[in-house]
């Protein structure tokens, strides 16, 4: 079992790291965002808008959101293809589980990402900011938390593309997740600037352990934080794979009974 | 006789499906639909030999798919036996599919992203086969298919014919004991065809792997396959060689002449002639009643036959009329 997931991870992790022309293309962006939001925040500071942090943390902040959002790929598609191309039923006659064959191959293009976009954030971080995080064992355990999050991203956005079973088409439940991981996740500002209703809201959602909860560590969290921030992770990865292997059970029957 | 590699044994297998009521039914007003059992297959039987090639034929909805289901351990029969490998199919489908390789010809098996080499080490480790050992038999299956020089390619630049040469070689990479082919010409020209019967013909040979095919194409049958059983309804309709297949249901037998008279006469009741163009016949006769020998011979009393062709229908005709027999005789 071993060696057919590793397969599986090896390979999209070197198909990932050679596929320059997009790696190359969202790291410019990547910059891109870091430098207009490090310019922001400066011009937000100097007028007196109340940040939750220094200038430089928020660039921080946001470049490890940003990693977390760049390094999840659109796998919606690929399963959503794979439905409609009957991949997913002729899958039932290998040995190794859809849901695993597709899991380990986005960790292997993830974890290439992570640490492609990993590099590009640190040093456009430090070259914006010019100074290193301040709570540097912190920022560190934020920064070992990203493929956590990102796991737990990836299963939530599997549930998404499995949704094509009855919705024929995802992109419209991609389209309002990805919408969610945005605002609700605090992608751009830290939850704690949003009013209290919500934040509220956010608590009892998915997105905010996937990047604030992440990303804190660079705001000055406390090691606590990013502990409890963990076992969030961790439950709701573990909602996200059970909702990801019933609609795949849900397809499976599906299939059996000669419905589809 | 060694023991069948594949066995079915009075396969059953009943689904519970829905249907909508009909409008004039008084039941609609209160429920749409009504629950119905669908019998798919009703006490199939048949056996399949270690390195025989067997095309399991049958009209749209005779009960083929479910079949191939339940062989491959997707469903679990209503009732009856099935040994596939040596293993009960739907008890044992984890250890069964080391055993099995399939091929469906509308449906490609390999990642469209990835290299045909990259696909290959994936599917490789799938099967858990050591990287020294999975290398050198890509190599090995790839000069024999003549698809060496294309496995750094993806499969999106592949013709069609490539393609499936590469699916097949991917569904052998785990060396199964049985190969499932499902249309695997379709779409393909002439010249890939030909050149893909040869090679499942060779492989067989090669491997002695089993091959059941399932295909619409009467020359995928002719090509590969030694036996035929024909599934009509959800029962096996028929169960033999081609030759057998031939003989039941070819009901009339053509001789084809040319002959230099702008007629042709035969004294024999049981003989049709029928006139095609100027110097051509056909006379028709059905074998039951006279041999061939005997209709040649009237023939040939006409003095002016210049040349003649004894002719049989084609087999997509004969597999009509097996269907036929297989809806008539189902209660």
């Amino acid at each position: 079992m071993f060696r057919s997931l590793r397969a599986l991870f090896w390979i999209a992790f070197r198909t990932e790291l050679f596929n320059l022309p997009q790696i190359i293309s969202q790291s410019v962006f990547f910059v891109l965002i870091l430098s207009v939001f490090n310019f922001l925040w400066r011009e937000g500071a100097k007028s007196g808008l109340p940040l939750p942090a220094s200038a430089s943390q928020m660039v921080w902040y946001l470049a490890v959101t940003e990693v977390i959002a760049l390094s999840v790929t659109a796998i919606h598609r690929e399963i959503e293809t794979d439905l409609h191309k009957g991949r997913i039923a002729a899958a039932l006659l290998r040995p190794v589980h859809y849901l695993k064959v597709i899991c380990w191959q986005a960790a292997g293009t993830i974890i290439a990402r992570i640490l492609v976009f990993g590099v590009v954030g640190v040093l456009t971080a430090v070259a914006l900011t010019g100074e290193w995080p301040a709570h540097r064992d912190i920022a560190l355990a934020s920064l070992a938390l990203t493929p956590i999050a990102c796991a737990v991203l990836i299963i939530f956005i599997v549930s998404v593309g499995l949704s094509a079973v009855w919705l024929r088409e995802c992109s419209p439940v991609y389209w309002v997740f990805q919408k969610c991981l945005f605002v609700f996740g605090g992608l751009m500002l830290p939850i704690s600037m949003y009013p209290d209703w919500f934040r509220s809201i956010a608590a009892v959602l998915p997105f905010q352990p996937i990047l604030c909860g992440v990303a804190q560590g660079l705001l000055g969290a406390t090691s606590y934080d990013l502990l409890r921030n963990l076992g969030l992770l961790v439950l709701w990865f573990l909602v996200g794979l059970s909702l990801a292997a019933y609609l795949h059970a849900r397809y499976v029957r599906k299939v059996l009974r000669g419905e589809l | 006789m060694s023991s069948p590699i594949i066995s079915l044994g009075e396969v059953t297998k009943r689904f519970i499906t829905t249907r909508p009521l009909q409008n004039k039914n008084p039941r609609s007003l209160f429920r749409r639909k009504e629950r119905v059992t669908v019998e798919a297959l009703r006490g199939v039987s048949f056996s399949v030999q270690s390195g025989e090639r067997v095309a399991l034929i049958g009209p749209n909805g005779a009960g083929k798919s479910t079949a191939i289901k339940i062989m491959t351990g997707l469903l679990e029969p209503t009732a009856g036996t099935a040994q596939v490998a040596g293993v009960v199919p739907w008890l044992e489908r984890r250890a069964l599919l080391f055993q099995i390789g399939c091929v469906f010809g509308n449906l490609s098996q390999l990642w469209p992203h990835l290299t045909v080499s990259d696909n290959f080490l994936l599917i490789g480790g799938m099967y858990e086969i050591e990287r020294l050992e999975l290398r050198a038999r890509i190599s090995r299956l790839a000069s024999h298919f003549g698809v060496a020089d294309l496995i750094y390619k993806r499969p999106s630049a592949l013709s069609l014919g490539e393609r499936m040469k590469c699916e097949i070689l991917s569904a052998l990479l785990h060396g199964p004991k049985i190969l499932l082919l499902d249309e695997p010409s379709i779409g393909l020209d002439v010249i890939a065809r030909l050149t893909l019967r040869q090679l499942i013909i060779d492989l067989c040979a090669e491997l002695g792997t089993t091959v059941l095919l399932t295909s619409h194409d009467t020359g995928d049958i002719e090509g590969v396959c030694e036996r035929v059983i024909v599934i009509n309804q959800g029962l096996a309709v028929f169960d033999g060689t081609l030759a057998e297949l031939r003989r039941r249901f070819v009901s009339r037998k053509t001789i084809s002449v040319i002959s230099e008279a702008d007629s042709l006469v035969v004294d024999d009741p049981r003989l049709v002639v029928s006139k095609i163009s100027d110097r051509r016949f056909v006379v028709s006769f059905d074998p039951s009643q006279i041999t061939t020998n005997h209709a040649v011979s009237r023939v040939l009393t006409n003095s002016g036959v210049i040349d003649l062709a004894i002719g049989e229908p084609p087999l997509e005709e004969i597999i009509a009329l097996a269907f036929e027999e297989g809806t008539c005789s189902a209660p």
